[in-house]
């Protein structure tokens, strides 16, 4: 099975050369949900702070992007919601198969790093009261993405 | 005897021939096809292409529209790339990227072609020049599963190397579950095209056949999409596009029969404008769970009027079909938020309270729009029984010529069924016209109209329903029903005339949840007499 075939192949990489900032705190490497932590970047607004990002990966993966979501107490950022969704592109309509766990977590490191200010989502209220009823998970957000820098 | 019982026989049938798609066998004539074609504003100038036609602007002509199907799309846009490969003596994968890029315009590709600079414009059209195109992969390994036997890998001319199990899978994820046609190479940031020959041998095979087919009938969505003048018939089942002589054109009639508005897909929906209708539909749908989801969340594309849904993100918007970019709080241009993406100053309290009572203004409106509502629906429920009077017709016409009537003289009858079914049509919307109509002078003028109209419309029926089959006078049955249809037909005419020339002359004035909206419509639509 080709998702397997790569998911080992991309956890041990992971192990072995962790980008910085970034570890994978799941053992198994035959696990379909991987549990990362993220440390915030030194002189930005979340140094000092961890994070946990939980990666599921379907059996599409790689055609698919994994499902990426933040757990607990997610960073306070205009693309991060309240319940730990992300508007980030690479996870959805942007997402190439060449891209890989790994790649996803330093792009979400330095999404948070590229903000000055902790500020929530304009609509995340409403994105709220929606996600309470329907308990979408982002994938079945259609996002719209417009700011390449953050 | 015989063919009583088969009259009976077919009366109780229920799969009747959908409306119109008979009528046309019978070469029925052009007046009885009502459209909101043309229409013009106060200026002489396009008033002048008015008076010259005569009659009311808003019918249907039948010959200016052409019609084609996906196979055929497809078959001419093969003819298309061999063209282009020849004359500029490009590969074909590269033609076809090139020609979908200029909207399959092969002038504009041709003119652009000689005088822009090529890196440009390939870089423009997202593939690789022949002269930078690579041979082989630029690495030993498929970056998508690692596999790293040499001879398995493709690339598209960029260098990205790819096993072709992988091709295969992404090329089925992107086609079925993401509905694409336009499909870019698999690498992170390559935004290089994978061209259709190369989706073809891919996908060779019965296992991809359904693959394969989906992605042709995504392509000849995306070729109709791509054309101003091109839609497909929205009829269920209709195979065709209808190619209209302008963007601009109102109702059509498709080779199968089904008349519709070029303009937002709906059936013909003559003497109201798009937008009225828009704005009824949307009422109606109002007490389902769908409208409410609709309304909820989803917006028109303050442009193109393309229903976005947005269940989250950001509020920067851009339409996928017109590109235009817009702010989904305040519905306005994306442009003047600038950096200040993440808080839209444009909405503020002022504003939701007005939204708020609105919606209390439309509760109390409830009553009077139910009488609306009533009348609708009551003449659509009217033509959906209509429509077994083709049969009924049709066998009456056959005893008729058993009785020594020629072909043509029997015409009449179905004529006569096609008028009431247009009657019954524009009657239908003429009560979400005047839903949206304040009371004035020329309103109660409407409803006049509208009243004679309906009169005629009922007798007409009552006598094709009720006389028509038992009526052993032919040469009277005939007169009658000749009559009844021209008291339709001019009354209908002169409603739509009344309508139209409302429109023109500017008297009509509108609800106020509509007005601001519709002088914006009525100035397009005036304007595409022009055409």
């Amino acid at each position: 099975m080709a998702t397997k075939r790569r998911l080992k192949t991309e956890h041990a990489q992971f192990k072995k050369t962790p980008p910085e900032g970034v570890t994978l705190l799941t053992d198994d490497p035959t696990s379909t949900r991987w549990i990362v932590q993220i440390a915030g970047a030194p002189n930005t607004v979340y140094a000092g702070e961890t994070f946990q990002l939980q990666l599921s990966f379907s059996d599409k993966y790689p055609f698919s992007p994994p499902e990426v979501i933040f757990l607990d107490n997610p960073p306070q950022h205009p693309h991060v919601y309240k319940n730990g969704h992300i508007c980030l592109s690479i996870l959805y309509q942007e997402w190439s198969p060449a891209l890989t766990a790994s790649s996803v977590c330093v792009s979400i490191l330095s999404m948070l790093s590229s903000v000055s200010k902790k500020e929530w989502p304009i609509d995340n209220d409403s994105y709220m009261a929606r996600w309470r009823i329907s308990r979408h998970g982002p994938q079945k957000t259609l996002w719209d993405f417009h700011d390449d820098t953050v | 005897m015989d063919d009583e019982e088969t009259f009976m026989a077919m009366s109780d049938d229920e799969e009747f021939p959908v409306g119109g798609s008979d009528d046309e066998d019978f070469g029925e004539d052009n007046d009885d096809v009502m459209v909101d074609d043309d229409d013009d504003d106060g200026d002489d100038e396009a008033m002048f292409g008015v008076e010259e036609s005569g009659a009311p602007t808003l019918l249907v002509d039948e010959t200016q529209c052409t019609f084609i199907t996906a196979d055929e799309l497809i078959a001419q846009q093969v003819h298309l790339i061999k063209e282009i490969s020849s004359v500029l003596q490009l590969p074909h994968g590269t033609a076809r990227v090139l020609l979908e890029h200029f909207g399959w315009s092969k002038e504009q590709l041709m003119e652009r072609y000689w005088t822009e600079d090529h890196d440009k414009l390939f870089a423009d059209a997202r593939c690789i020049q022949p002269k930078d195109m690579k041979d082989q992969c630029d690495e030993d390994m498929c970056s998508i599963c690692g596999n790293d036997n040499k001879e398995e890998l493709l690339q598209i001319g960029c260098g990205h190397g790819f096993c072709h199990e992988c091709w295969v899978a992404y090329l089925e994820e992107k086609i079925l579950s993401q509905g694409k046609q336009s499909i870019e190479c698999p690498e992170y940031n390559c935004n290089i095209l994978v061209d259709e020959s190369t989706v073809t041998s891919l996908l060779k095979g019965p296992a991809h056949a359904e693959t394969l087919a989906r992605y042709y009938e995504r392509v000849a969505d995306a070729i109709v999409d791509s054309k101003k003048t091109m839609r497909w018939c929205p009829a269920p089942d209709c195979k065709f596009a209808v190619i209209a002589p302008h963007s601009k054109c109102k109702m059509v009639k498709c080779k199968c029969g089904f008349e519709f508005c070029f303009q937002c897909g709906q059936e013909n929906h003559t003497p109201v404008l798009c937008l009225m209708l828009k704005a009824w539909l949307k009422k109606c749908a109002d007490d389902s769970e769908t409208s409410n989801w609709l309304q909820a969340h989803t917006k028109p594309c303050p442009k193109c009027a393309s229903v976005i849904e947005k269940n989250g993100g950001c509020n920067h918007m851009s339409c996928r079909k017109c590109k235009h970019e817009f702010c989904w709080i305040c519905l306005g241009d994306w442009e003047p938020h600038g950096s200040s993406w993440f808080n839209c100053t444009r909405f503020n309290d002022s504003e939701t309270a007005v939204v708020r009572e609105k919606v209390d203004a439309s509760r109390s409106l409830l009553k009077r729009y139910l009488f609306y509502f009533d009348r609708f629906k009551n003449h659509q429920s009217s033509r959906q029984f209509e429509e077994k009077l083709v049969k009924a017709v049709d066998w009456k016409m056959k005893q008729m010529q058993k009785q020594g009537w020629g072909w043509v003289e029997v015409q009449f009858l179905i004529q006569a069924v096609a008028t009431l079914q247009q009657a019954r049509r524009v009657l239908q919307y003429t009560y979400v016209f005047a839903y949206y109509l304040k009371k004035t002078p020329q309103c109660l003028i409407f409803e006049e109209n509208q009243a004679d109209l309906q009169m005629q419309t009922e007798r007409l029926s009552e006598y094709l329903e009720q006389r028509a089959a038992k009526m052993d006078d032919l040469h009277n049955l005939k007169q009658q029903v000749m009559n009844l249809r021209a008291y339709c037909e001019h009354r209908l005419q002169k409603l739509v005339e009344h309508v139209e020339e409302g429109y023109k002359v500017g008297f009509w004035e509108y609800d106020e949840k509509i007005a601001e909206e519709m002088v914006g419509q009525v100035d397009e639509f005036n304007e595409s007499l022009e055409l």
